[in-house]
């Protein structure tokens, strides 16, 4: 009995180093090859920790590839396309909660369909309206992409907040004699920060993680985001795997410190399908 | 009658949600109906600024090449097994969670338990061009540490199934803990009185998952799964982009790549808007089917 119970503590921890190692490894060698030095990375004799460890690509990123202004940008996309969803959105998903207006479902509804397009249809034809704006090669351009393809999941995820909220607080607040636009700023939005905080997240992280509307607008180092500067390390005639390693650890720590440090937030996010219903 | 009140009321309503229906509709509407319109032309950048109405031209040649066919079947073949994948391994890991959590509520199992759960966001949270690079150096033919451990010299990103297999396994490694974390929710939810009422009864660990975790998981299970398909089948690109470019040849071409290479490398606007066309019609197709199941 006792030696059963043994064998299956063994055998769970096993599994659980199993997931462990598949989830860490790639992620520990993006590390341990971020302090290689570019010829151990690419020898033939494969060396699972680092025989001499150097800075010497971190060093590079910021002096030969210049990724500061890079990552400079990808804030500035990523911040303003949070700002924008987050107005835009909580404001939407306020007024299709509360307000039954005449043709609210039906604009919901192609709010939300917009969410089953294919973003890369949408490129071309941005492309050119972006150049009619005059936002050519300008982060702005990049922020419009995003926004777009966010707000809608911005406003479905506020709105189901905003239904299960209680009315009666919005009741007691009206009784009380304030403007609609009063009870949303100063009562409403107080008590729905935590929702508003994972919205923020997600917003966010869709900014700083951009690819598509990057690499498809942007040409030079005025408007281009890390995650196409990092792309562009592989070039032509070399892969840089140096730079490109610790470039991605660069480029992921603030994401993984935000994830960490609002873990609840993003897990919520994830599961507010799962619980509802 | 309507009051006035309740007019009021209305005009709040669709002020607050104008903005953000605004910007959205002008990014969305346009574009859609200039890629209908392009879709009818001969515009190729490359060669002139002049556009030529050519009628179905452009969706005969989709039809008729086979790059578009092959294009579209590799992507929801794609979009199916990834899903699939992720799906299964997310629900196998997210029960042996549950079944560790209710058998050890201490001890240094549950403590595991906990940190791996923490663990299992890092995947989901890497930006996927630093996933995909990394990917590409662990399958890279002579410095990958897989094919060290394996012994052999495979050429994963170069061989065309295998660049396949490649893009999948990025793919379900990155998103698998999106599952795990949302069936982790769910199980939570179902209550611990039906597994214990099942026990008294002498059921079996996997009497009980047969016929009390898995039917009422079903629904959330379906719902994830929608979600993700018609993510993976409308966003697949960073990932391909990085780790194949969509080769070799074009073995791993999948839509939206196609789409914005077509457009943006080859400058045949005309042939990438039938193709955005298209692509838009099998998505929006595909999802209002599953968004309606999934309700």
């Amino acid at each position: 009995m006792n030696f059963n119970i043994t064998l299956r503590k063994l055998f769970i921890t096993i599994l659980i180093i199993l997931i462990l190692i598949s989830t860490l490894f790639p992620v520990y060698w993006m590390l341990s090859s971020s302090f290689k030095t570019d010829s151990e990375i690419t020898s033939f004799t494969l060396s699972w920790i680092p025989k001499k460890i150097t800075l010497s690509h971190y060093r590079d990123l910021f002096t030969k590839f210049q990724l500061h202004k890079y990552l400079f940008n990808s804030i500035i996309i990523a911040v303003t396309t949070t700002v924008i969803s987050l107005i835009f959105g909580v404001m939407a998903a306020y007024g299709f909660s509360r307000y039954n207006f005449p043709g609210s479902s039906i604009l919901l509804f192609l709010l939300i369909l917009v969410r089953v397009f294919t973003p890369a249809a949408l490129v071309l034809p941005l492309y050119r309206v972006v150049a009619f704006l005059g936002l050519n090669d300008n982060p702005f351009s990049i922020v419009i992409g995003v926004t777009t393809l966010n707000l809608p999941f911005v406003v479905y995820m506020m709105k189901s907040f905003f239904d299960n909220f209680p009315k009666e607080i919005e009741e007691a607040a009206m009784i009380d004699g304030m403007s609609d636009l009063r009870i949303l700023i100063s009562v409403v939005i107080p008590l729905v920060v935590p929702a508003i905080v994972t919205v923020a997240l997600f917003s966010f992280t869709s900014g700083w993680n951009d690819f598509l509307f990057g690499i498809s607008f942007s040409q030079t180092i005025k408007s281009m985001p890390a995650t196409v500067a990092i792309a562009n390390m592989d070039t032509q005639y070399k892969i840089y795997w140096g730079a490109m390693m610790s470039g991605g650890i660069v480029f992921s720590i603030p994401i993984l410190l935000i994830t960490f440090i609002f873990q609840r937030y993003f897990i919520k996010g994830i599961t507010i399908g799962a619980l509802k219903e | 009658m309507i009051s006035k009140l309740e007019k009021n009321k209305h005009r709040m309503g669709f002020f607050l949600s104008l903005p953000g229906v605004l910007f959205v509709f002008t990014f969305i509407i346009y574009p859609l109906f200039s890629n209908l319109h392009n879709s009818f032309y001969d515009y190729n950048l490359l060669r002139s600024r002049d556009m030529v109405f050519i009628g179905l031209k452009n969706y005969q040649a989709l039809l008729t090449e086979s790059f578009f066919n092959y294009s579209v079947i590799i992507t929801i073949l794609f979009t199916l097994i990834s899903v699939c994948l992720e799906t299964i391994i997310g629900l196998a890991i997210s029960i042996f969670f549950t079944f560790i959590i209710k058998e050890n509520n201490q001890g240094v199992l549950r403590w595991l338990q906990k940190g791996t759960r923490s663990i299992l966001i890092i995947p989901w949270a890497i930006p996927g061009v630093v996933a995909a690079s990394t990917w590409r150096l662990l399958f890279h033919p002579i410095y990958s540490p897989i094919n060290s451990v394996l012994g052999k010299q495979i050429m994963w990103l170069t061989h065309p199934t295998l660049a396949f297999v490649s893009i999948l396994v990025a793919e379900t490694w990155k998103t698998t803990p999106y599952f795990i974390f949302f069936f982790s929710a769910a199980i939570m939810a179902i209550p611990l009185s039906q597994f214990e009422a099942a026990r008294i009864d002498g059921a079996s660990k996997w009497q009980e998952i047969r016929h009390i975790l898995l039917p009422g998981l079903l629904p959330i299970i379906i719902v994830a799964a929608s979600f993700r398909l018609i993510d993976t089948f409308t966003r697949i690109f960073d990932v391909v982009y990085v780790l194949t470019g969509g080769g070799p040849g074009n073995a791993t071409k999948v839509l939206p790549i196609l789409i914005q290479e077509t457009g943006l490398k080859f400058f045949k606007y005309g042939l990438a808007s039938s193709m955005a066309v298209v692509s838009v019609i099998i998505s929006v197709f595909f999802g209002l089917a599953l968004l309606r199941r999934g309700k």
